[in-house]
């Protein structure tokens, strides 16, 4: 077991390499640069020249590679090119308020999620469940973007007062405005993930009712509330588990989409202004960080399945079967 | 004179749409909690002591003497000044300058006295120092500053001769200089290549930078003209257009920059709203590959010039907020010529037609180069649709700002055409957009007119403003021609500001500049 | 039938039109509908970049679904964004399916040892990179016009489709990898091996036929994830290029008109991948029962 952990956690930081290299060439194989983005409609040979050389572009891309891997390595991110603080501290600022942000999507559209799912499932081909069935399909079609904006209207100049249409008040300032502020954007951003678990769930349920040793557990008389609760629920969890792992690594494409809309400063935004301007160490700091949070998350729910059913760890240490 | 209007039909046909928006909007609002008048930025009571300004975005870096951007200058503005500055009709005035420069009869030098008691937020006195710094730096070909446009190669050096005098040494006679010396903003000299804040002697102070998000401007309680009644400015980034809108209709955000063309006649619907729409220096710029098939043959490019569909792109695009254009020099820059009738409101088809075919062409396919952001975009498609009528095939590449610069400044396109403004760095001269034609300009793109050269030589050494403008004007008459430069529409700069705060001033907003100081609460 | 070819051989049943529920039937005319618009509306409809005369007209006589901001005809432009749409929904599962399965069956035959690690692992980083990095990249590198890679010419509709299936890649892999998994645990595997017929030939005969239908059950359901995929791209502008429309980059057009009241505007291309997302969706759970189905018979 702790070997197959070890084994993962060493794949992980391997797989980050590999990302980021490639997020570092791809980056400079753009046409376009920071320096064109820099210099704008005023671009001489002089001044690109002197701009080059401060982001350090001039030198042959090799070396380029090699100094990045170095400070990698001693944890130097370096600094924004545009701003030229240290890419640190600009995550630091926004990741706290994506952080929130998708915490309070994931508990939210987890829980719906999670109900709707168990109740569909139990009352197999009712009006519930065909209400969720298509909800939920509904759900997923709805763009995110597309409903951020709605929010925003019917918030900011229909239903005015009772929740703040847009912007971002910090946690420090005022708790309560903060956590106003959260719902619409939460809302937005966990909906279509809130649709997929329940799926999942109802999916996955209604398999394991069909198993053998569920029948076996209500042949011997087994009360169906104790049925659903002890062995169907649990079986059916894993596949959900990893829809709700993999929910975390959607978010993070998600946020870029909603914060915009809800003009909420958190790692989306600064992503894409990272990528359009060519900010070299800012967009790679932020792969980074979105591409750790995929991984782990990934890791833990795989690391899930051992807690969860036995069987698949056997299977798996000894090589043969997932 | 060109019939400004949109015609009738479009403009009743977009009222009566609005109209119903508005009234389904007043009824839901009814049914809500108050009347709409007041929302969040009103709060604190009736009086308002700090406003915030909504704008599409804010630079990460705060220096006004690197960029001539409005990004940067919103926000700017009220922070530093400069050592002339706009009276109330557009005329230059003395400001940090005590009185107008002292010019050498050769022309080569100008020296300027500064005002007597003007300190920087952090009580150091204003210096010739100060004035040297922000001058030597614009003044290096290699600072990477919008601002070299205007000074590098022309400035041969700035001293101070004492402490309340400046001496520039000039490489050639450079009248332009005084409308320069009006735009160029004067920083402390130890903030001169500061990125992350800045330091002038303006009415505020910047209080708080978060940036590329906000910035707090507090006010200067030891300003040495008229102290501002208001007692802070917020700008705040807001880049979805629709959210910034909403924002502004409920109350978060007093001033608007940016407004979208389409969504004028929204807000003029709403009582608490007043939308200012100006001729400002805000310009389509049109470039052409002029020394490559197909637009190395003038009557090419003419043809094209005749059959643009302007009318579709000032109606459509800016719904009837923009003028049709004619030569590259638009109504609110030095040379503007408002006589000039070249083109029509409508395509001329026949004559685009006769003209491609005296130049031997047969079928002229092209591809347009136009930057993403949403009205470029959009007048891609409109002008691209009139042109199919000709029989000219026009693709669209739609490029993010980075790669645009790329392929444009390395002549890899064969027409390109983004939005730009260039009254913070140029104020009224018509220095930034005529500048490329020079054909010593490596950004002209195989364009060279020896008359243009000898106009624009003529243009920047005249200190006579009327002579100046003369010349800017016959330059503006014969690019017209060669169809070199051939924006489809002047667009207007387009602010809406809440009722609340007293109304801007549209006089200064003709060099997209906001006097912030009288702004008062009402 | 074409079916019974592909059809599991340990199990000897034959696929039989299966009692469809009252679900699947209203997806199937969902998607019916659908194909319709994209198949038949690009026909009917005049062209979908022309100018009528009307800025933002609301739905009726005139125009079926109203004209958008530049005084298009809405009708066709759904209709041949719709087209568009399909097409580059169907070609990226097509081409993630490509790519995916022979990694999925590769990683699944060796399921646990290290040509498993190494796709995972490459299937993680594709995956750790949000789709958008990638759009980026790709439509930085080569714009957003026609390039010409030696003599192949990308246009941007196929750079669109490269994109969608890159992202999907991860995805149809897993799936292809765990129903190998357990596939290869079946004792006709163990025989053919003992026969000494090859393992490229176990993989690529008897292992693939057996998986491919779970697969493209998922391929199928993922054909409505991808028309909304490319939706979000278009809304950052990096879907389909203007004027050629897609339902996403005139949903992409059309929020900005939603406060204008033009309520028609972004309400009808959303219906449309609203109604191909749900018959998708549908039609793909009601295959995958079937299938189901079959399978324990």
């Amino acid at each position: 077991m702790l070997r197959y952990v070890g084994r993962r956690v060493a794949g992980l930081a391997l797989v980050l390499l590999i990302v980021l290299t490639l997020v570092f060439f791809m980056l400079r194989a753009a046409p376009g640069g920071p320096v064109d983005a820099y210099l704008g409609m005023n671009p001489t040979p002089e001044k690109r020249a002197e701009v080059e050389h401060r982001f350090g572009l001039d030198q042959p891309i090799w070396v380029q590679y090699a100094k990045f891997l170095g400070n990698l390595a001693s944890g130097d991110l370096g600094n924004s090119l545009f701003s030229d603080r240290p890419v640190s501290a600009i995550i630091g600022e926004r990741l706290p308020v994506t952080l929130e942000l998708s915490l309070a999507a994931f508990l939210f559209w987890v829980v719906v999620g999670l109900a709707a799912g168990a109740l569909a499932a139990r009352r197999r081909d009712s009006f519930v469940d065909g209400l969720v069935r298509v909800g939920s399909v509904v759900a997923l079609s709805i763009p995110s973007f597309w409903l951020a904006l709605v929010l925003v209207v019917v918030f900011g100049l229909y239903i005015k007062g009772v929740l703040p249409s847009s912007g971002w008040v910090p946690f420090t300032e005022d708790p309560w405005e903060n956590l106003r502020g959260v719902v619409l954007p939460a809302f937005a951003l966990g909906l279509g993930s809130g649709a997929v678990i329940a799926r999942t769930l109802r999916a996955s349920m209604i398999e394991t009712t069909r198993a053998d040793y569920v029948s076996f557990a209500r042949a011997m008389g087994m009360p169906e509330r104790r049925v659903l609760r002890r062995i169907t629920l649990r079986n059916a969890i894993i596949p959900t588990a990893t829809v709700i792992g993999l929910m975390l690594g959607v978010f993070v494409s998600g946020t870029v989409l909603v914060e915009n809309v809800f003009n909420i400063p958190g790692i989306g935004q600064t992503i894409v202004g990272a990528f359009r301007q060519h900010d070299y160490p800012l967009a790679i700091a932020c792969t980074l960080i979105t591409a750790t949070v995929f991984l782990v998350a990934n890791l833990v729910v795989d690391l899930l399945y051992f807690v969860l059913n036995p069987r698949i760890r056997a299977g798996f240490l000894n090589g043969t079967a997932r | 004179m060109i019939n400004h209007n949109m015609s009738t039909f479009d403009r009743r046909r977009f009222l009566t749409m609005t109209g119903v928006l508005t009234a389904g909007a007043l009824a839901l609002a009814a049914c809500g909690t108050d009347d709409s008048a007041t929302g969040g930025a009103a709060k604190e009571g009736k009086k308002v002591e700090t406003i915030t300004f909504g704008v599409v975005s804010i630079s990460d870096y705060m220096n006004p003497l690197t960029n001539t951007s409005k990004r940067v200058h919103w926000i700017t503005d009220p922070v530093v000044e400069s050592l002339y500055t706009y009276d109330a009709s557009l005329k230059s005035i003395p400001l940090l300058a005590d009185g107008e420069p002292e010019i050498s009869d050769d022309g080569l030098t100008w020296t300027i006295k500064l005002k007597q008691g003007v300190t920087f937020h952090n009580g150091d006195p204003l210096t010739a120092d100060d004035v040297v710094a922000s001058l030597t730096f614009v003044s290096n070909p290699k600072s990477t500053s919008d601002w070299t446009t205007f000074f590098a190669y022309y400035v041969k050096s700035a001293e101070a001769v004492d402490k309340q005098t400046v001496k520039i040494t000039l490489t050639t006679p450079f009248g332009v200089l005084r409308s320069h010396l009006t735009n160029l903003p004067i920083v402390h000299k130890a903030f001169v290549e500061r990125t992350d804040t800045t330091m002038g002697t303006g009415p505020f102070k910047v209080d708080k930078v978060a940036q590329g998000r906000q910035v707090t401007l507090s006010r200067n309680d030891a300003y040495h003209g008229t102290k501002p009644e208001l007692k802070g400015v917020v700008f705040e980034a807001i880049p979805d257009p629709a959210t910034r809108l909403v924002n502004l209709r409920e109350g978060k955000i007093h001033i608007m920059t940016d407004v979208s063309p389409e969504s004028v006649a929204l807000l003029k619907q709403d009582s608490q709203i007043t939308v200012h729409e100006v001729d400002a220096p805000s310009d389509i710029i049109t470039y052409f590959v002029a020394n490559k098939a197909p637009f190395d043959d003038v009557k090419v490019r003419q043809a094209l010039a005749y059959a643009m569909d302007r009318k579709g792109v000032r109606d459509i695009v800016y719904a009837g907020t923009a003028k049709i254009a004619q030569g590259p020099v638009g109504p609110a820059v030095e040379g503007h010529d408002s006589s000039l009738q070249i083109y029509g409101e409508a395509p001329d088809y026949a004559k685009a037609k006769a003209l491609l075919a005296e130049a031997g062409v047969s079928s002229l396919e092209f591809t347009l180069m136009v930057t993403s952001d949403a009205v470029m975009k959009n007048v891609g498609q409109v002008l691209a649709e009139g042109w199919k009528q000709a029989g000219i095939t026009c693709t669209l590449e739609v490029l993010d700002f980075s790669p645009w610069v790329k392929n444009w400044a390395s002549g890899k396109y064969q027409m390109a055409m983004t939005g730009f403004e260039s009254g913070f760095g140029g104020g009224r001269t018509a220095v930034t957009v005529l500048g490329p034609m020079s054909s010593k300009n490596p950004l002209n793109f195989g364009y060279k007119n020896d008359e243009v050269d000898k106009l624009l030589g003529e243009a920047w050494a005249t200190t006579d403003d009327a002579a100046r403008v003369e010349a800017c004007k016959k330059i503006n008459g014969i690019l017209a021609n060669d169809a070199i430069m051939i924006p489809p529409v002047y667009p207007r700069l387009v602010v809406a500001q809440r009722k609340e705060i007293s109304p801007l001033d549209e006089k200064l907003m003709g060099v997209s500049r906001v006097s912030l100081p009288p702004v008062h609460s009402v | 039938m074409v079916m019974t070819r592909v059809l599991p051989r340990s199990r000897t049943s034959r696929l039989r039109v299966p009692r469809m529920s009252a679900l699947t039937w209203s997806g199937l005319v969902l998607l019916l509908l659908f194909l319709l618009l994209a198949v038949v509306g690009p026909l009917v409809a005049g062209t979908s970049t022309a100018r009528t005369g009307d800025t933002l007209a609301a739905p009726g006589a005139a125009h079926l679904f109203g004209t958008d901001h530049l005084q298009r005809d809405l009708f066709a432009r759904t209709a041949e964004g719709a087209r568009v749409s399909l097409l580059v929904a169907v070609a990226g599962v097509g081409f993630g399916l490509v790519v995916a399965v022979p990694a999925g069956l590769v990683a699944g035959y060796f399921g646990g040892r290290w040509p498993d690690d190494l796709i995972m692992r490459i299937l993680e980083a594709l995956q750790a990179l949000p789709l958008f990095v990638f759009a980026l990249f790709v439509i930085g590198v080569t714009g957003t016009g026609d390039s010409q890679i030696g003599p192949v010419t990308l246009t941007s509709t196929t750079k669109v489709v490269l994109l969608l299936g890159v992202g999907f890649i991860p995805y149809f892999a897993r799936v292809t990898r765990s129903a190998t998994l357990v596939e290869v645990q079946e004792d006709y595997v163990d025989a053919l091996r003992v026969v000494g017929v090859p393992r490229w030939r176990i993989i690529a005969g008897e292992i693939l036929v057996n998986v491919l239908p779970p697969v493209l059950v998922q391929a199928f359901l993922w054909i409505g994830v991808a028309i909304f995929a490319e939706s979000a791209l278009s809304f950052l502008g990096l879907g389909i290029q203007p004027p050629q429309p897609s339902l996403g980059n005139i949903l992409g057009d059309a929020t900005g008109y939603m406060l204008l009241g033009a309520w028609w505007y972004s309400i009808i291309p959303g219906l449309v991948i609203l109604v191909a997302t749900i018959g998708f969706n549908l039609v793909g759970d009601g295959l995958g029962d079937a299938l189901d189905a079959d399978n324990r018979r």
